[in-house]
């Protein structure tokens, strides 16, 4: 087994303004060469986190270590070996883009022209970085964003919402960048509201609601399941017949659980059984034009988990 | 080495901004107009104040004649006749040259009281009685000031006495007339000055001879000091006397003018020299506690005794007495204190409070800004303690603040050159040191002054940098100091005219320090201010308090810094 180093290490980590808990005793870490999605509803406390990880918020009680540097002990060290995008990258829109880059690259080691040169090509600003960045477009700034994280190579990127301003090619591009650092070793935190987006870029999404840890979910078992055999598991499907009335009617004679949506049925029910449904409509004599099984997406599963929650409470 | 390449950056951001650029403009631009405004706006006043004034009196003259003219009785006639005589002294101003003029003023209303006694003189001769004349005079509003002396003067002396009494006054109006409408010049009023006090001398002599000689044959012991003391009282005045022709035929020689600075410099030699006289009434100590002063003292609640009392007239003589030093050392010397292009550098408050409030827009946003525009969050993720990035900020308005201050006197510097000289700028200025003259080169003397005075507008940039850091907020961050340098100097104002001794532990006597530097405002009352109210009011002790007060501030807002939580804004 290859030994997987913690890059980014967060334990029991609680944030508290004034009486009100923000971040409520959370622990989780971003191995290196992983891309961890990070989720939650709006005011779930993602943000708050994020900016306790690189410094700007005080730790109310817990620990969060970069690279084995306490952030707040050892924080020079730590912002070392970080880089990151916090909400939207604010930078001095009067200054040119170059300058920008300069004026931040100067403050870590080992940052030399040509590295800023590769950085600007590698974010696709090659002919624009001497405009001021008040002529950027969102997506530029973006872009322009990025490329100050990532100029001192850092072992930590994090982004809060990434693909904000990006066009589909922007975002597929991040995509694409993002694997490529991560399979360099880098480890990556991302928050995103686009759970679709999350789906496509991390290995491991974390989900939050309210400050607390909800799940925390490798996104490979998730993509796996319902592609095995019956595991008793109850999936949704949907049948597009030529009489769909009836399909209804002798699925409710059956007392399973039917409804109708968009002309078509649909029943929730395990594999064995849906087997021994199709059987008994055939005998019945209706043409089956589909039977679609709904895959889980990352979104039923943010669902899920978020809204039970609230029905506990 | 980090904090060096933050400020650079902190520059970098600060000068990109057009901002910037437009106030620093400005600011010089202001300073320049200011020292250049006395220059263009004195060409422009050349109004004829004089012969205006006597226009409309004698249209208000007009006025009351239209009423009485017809009438035929005694009193009418008399006030037509006063009216008349009135109006053609005053045509005779409209064609004197007496606009800027001082000593032709002076000799002008000397005329007028000589004519308006002849007049009087004439119509007492005439037969017309005082109070009828005083009546007159009302209904033309006072116009005449009327002098006992000639009605006295009719009364006691004799038919020829007067005869020689009129003669005389009409010799000196015309003497005056000739000096008022020929082309006589400064010089030949200061001669006219110069024999007036030969001869004052030379009857204070006669009289001292005569009480000499009384003196004698008097027995009796108090008549004899009254008149030994109007002696040393004569003699005193004619030592006076003396110095005064001393520098007024020195003015002749030099052909020293009017326009001239050293006309006013000496003038204020001769006021020195006289009130240094005057000032040797000092109180003995039973005369003080009865005296006026010390009620006044009583009734202010101020324990000023005699020994306070003695100090304080010790500390005006000293004052007086380096002036009167600086002033002649000036003249003999060549060097211009009174109002050559280095005075009229030295005198300018307004440099100040343009460094000050261009400083503060500076210092209130370098802080601020990078809070409202979310680019702190950007900042702060760098592998640089965050007291070092605002280290570096602070560094950065300082520095920005000294090459403000060097732009704004260069720029003042070559604005008085231009309108008033440049060669004023290579003659030493003059300090009294222990009642000895010391010369300064000038620029050394100008870095002083700049420095002290801008040792209150650095602690208000401070307090600026401080509330922009710790609020967060632009606006209170330069409207609060603003408020403290520019209000401040109204309860600066206030302090001086009702001090409070536990107001002079407080930056409020100090909110401008020029006015406190020698010549400023409140220099001279400084020191027997303190004796008065037992203060210790001190160019030091109010640098010490600023010292104090930015190191306070200074913590504060380091601490803060240091462990404030960047929020979303």
């Amino acid at each position: 087994m290859i030994k997987i180093a913690k890059v980014l290490d967060i334990k029991n980590v609680t944030k508290k303004f004034g009486k009100k808990t923000v971040v409520d005793n959370l622990t989780f870490s971003v191995n290196e060469g992983e891309i961890l999605g990070f989720l939650g509803p709006n005011g779930a406390g993602k943000t708050t986190l994020i900016k306790m990880a690189m410094g700007l918020l005080k730790i109310t009680s817990g620990k969060i270590t970069v690279c084995g540097f306490d952030i707040e002990k050892d924080y020079e060290e730590a912002a070392q070996n970080f880089g990151g995008i916090i909400e939207n990258p604010e930078m001095y829109s009067e200054l040119k883009g170059i300058t920008n880059i300069q004026i931040f690259s100067e403050l870590y080691n080992d940052v030399d022209k040509q590295r800023i040169e590769e950085v600007v090509k590698l974010v696709g600003l090659k002919d624009r970085i001497t405009d001021p960045i008040k002529k950027y477009s969102l997506g530029m700034r973006q872009r322009i964003g990025l490329a100050q994280a990532i100029i001192h190579k850092p072992k930590l990127l994090i982004l809060d919402e990434p693909t904000n301003g990006l066009d589909p090619a922007g975002i597929k591009e991040l995509r694409d960048m993002l694997r490529k650092l991560a399979n360099q070793g880098t480890a990556i935190l991302v928050s995103s509201h686009l759970l679709s987006e999350m789906e496509l870029m991390c290995d491991k999404v974390c989900i939050i609601d309210k400050g607390k840890m909800i799940d925390i979910r490798d996104l490979k078992e998730v993509r796996k399941e319902g592609k095995t055999t019956d595991s008793g598991q109850t999936f949704e499907y949907s049948y597009d017949t030529n009489d769909n009335e009836k399909v209804f009617k002798i699925l409710k004679e059956k007392n399973k659980n039917v409804f109708m949506e968009n002309n078509e049925v649909h029943v929730q029910t395990t594999k064995s059984e849906i087997a021994i449904l199709n059987r008994e409509l055939i005998n019945n004599n209706i043409d089956i034009y589909t039977i679609t099984q709904k895959s889980k997406t990352l979104e039923d599963l943010f669902m899920e988990t978020t809204t039970s929650l609230g029905k506990g409470e | 080495m980090k904090t060096l390449k933050l400020v650079k950056a902190e520059f970098i951001k600060i000068f990109a901004r057009k901002s910037t650029w437009v106030i620093v403009i400005l600011a010089a631009l202001l300073v320049a107009f200011s020292f250049a405004s006395n220059k263009i706006f004195s060409s422009v006043e050349d109004y004829d104040y004089y012969s205006d004034m006597a226009k409309w009196e004698i249209e208000s003259l007009d006025n009351i004649l239209s009423d009485y003219k017809d009438k035929t009785d005694n009193k009418s006639m008399l006030l037509v006749k006063m009216i008349e005589y009135k109006k053609s002294l005053l045509n005779e101003i409209k064609d004197m040259d007496i606009i800027h003029n001082e000593w032709k003023n002076e000799l002008n209303s000397e005329y007028q009281t000589v004519k308006s006694n002849l007049l009087f003189l004439s119509l007492l001769k005439e037969g017309y009685n005082l109070s009828d004349i005083r009546k007159a005079n009302e209904l033309m509003y006072d116009s005449y000031v009327i002098e006992e002396e000639v009605a006295i003067n009719y009364e006691t002396k004799t038919e020829k006495e007067l005869e020689t009494y009129e003669k005389e006054l009409k010799t000196k109006a015309n003497e005056l007339h000739e000096m008022l409408i020929g082309n006589k010049t400064y010089k030949d009023y200061l001669l006219r000055e110069i024999n007036g006090h030969k001869s004052e001398i030379a009857s204070n002599s006669k009289l001292i001879q005569e009480n000499k000689q009384e003196i004698i044959k008097i027995n009796n012991k108090q008549q004899r000091e009254a008149l030994e003391n109007s002696n040393k009282d004569l003699e005193l005045s004619n030592e006076r006397l003396n110095y005064i022709i001393y520098w007024k035929q020195y003015m002749v020689d030099k052909k020293i003018n009017e326009e001239n600075w050293k006309h006013s410099v000496i003038m204020n030699i001769i006021d020195y020299y006289s009130y240094s006289f005057k000032n040797d009434n000092t109180y003995t100590e039973e005369e003080y506690y009865k005296s006026d002063e010390y009620a006044e003292y009583r009734n202010k609640k101020l324990n000023v005794d005699y020994e306070d009392y003695l100090k304080i007239k010790d500390e005006e003589k000293q004052k007086v007495q380096n002036s009167f030093i600086k002033n002649v050392y000036a003249v003999e010397n060549n060097i211009n204190i009174n109002n050559g292009s280095k005075t009229i550098l030295k005198n300018s408050s307004l440099v100040y409070q343009v460094i000050g409030v261009v400083s503060i827009i500076i210092a209130g946003t370098i802080v601020a800004k990078e809070f409202s525009t979310g680019s702190i969050r950007m900042l702060l993720i760098r592998p640089v303690k965050r007291w070092k990035i605002l280290l570096a900020k602070l560094i950065t308005t300082l520095i920005f603040m000294v090459i403000l201050t060097i732009i704004l006197f260069i720029v003042s510097f070559i604005t008085t050159g231009i309108c008033y000289g440049f060669s004023d700028f290579m003659t030493n200025d003059l300090n009294v040191i222990n009642g000895k003259i010391a010369e300064v080169s000038f620029f050394i003397q100008m870095l002083k002054i700049y420095s002290i005075s801008l040792i209150p507008v650095l602690f208000f940039v401070i307090f600026a940098f401080a509330v922009s850091t710790v609020l967060r907020s632009s606006a209170a961050a330069i409207a609060l100091p603003l408020a403290g340098m520019l209000g401040g100097q109204i309860v600066q104002m206030l302090f001086y005219m009702n001090p409070k001794v536990w107001l002079s532990y407080t930056p409020i006597p100090y909110i401008s320090l020029s006015p406190l530097l020698e010549g400023g405002s409140y220099a001279d009352m400084i020191s027997s201010m303190n004796i008065m109210y037992n203060m210790n009011i001190s160019v030091l002790n109010g640098s010490l308090i600023y010292v104090i007060l930015t190191v306070i501030i200074l913590f504060i807002t380091f601490v803060v810094f240091n462990k404030i939580d960047i929020k979303n804004q």
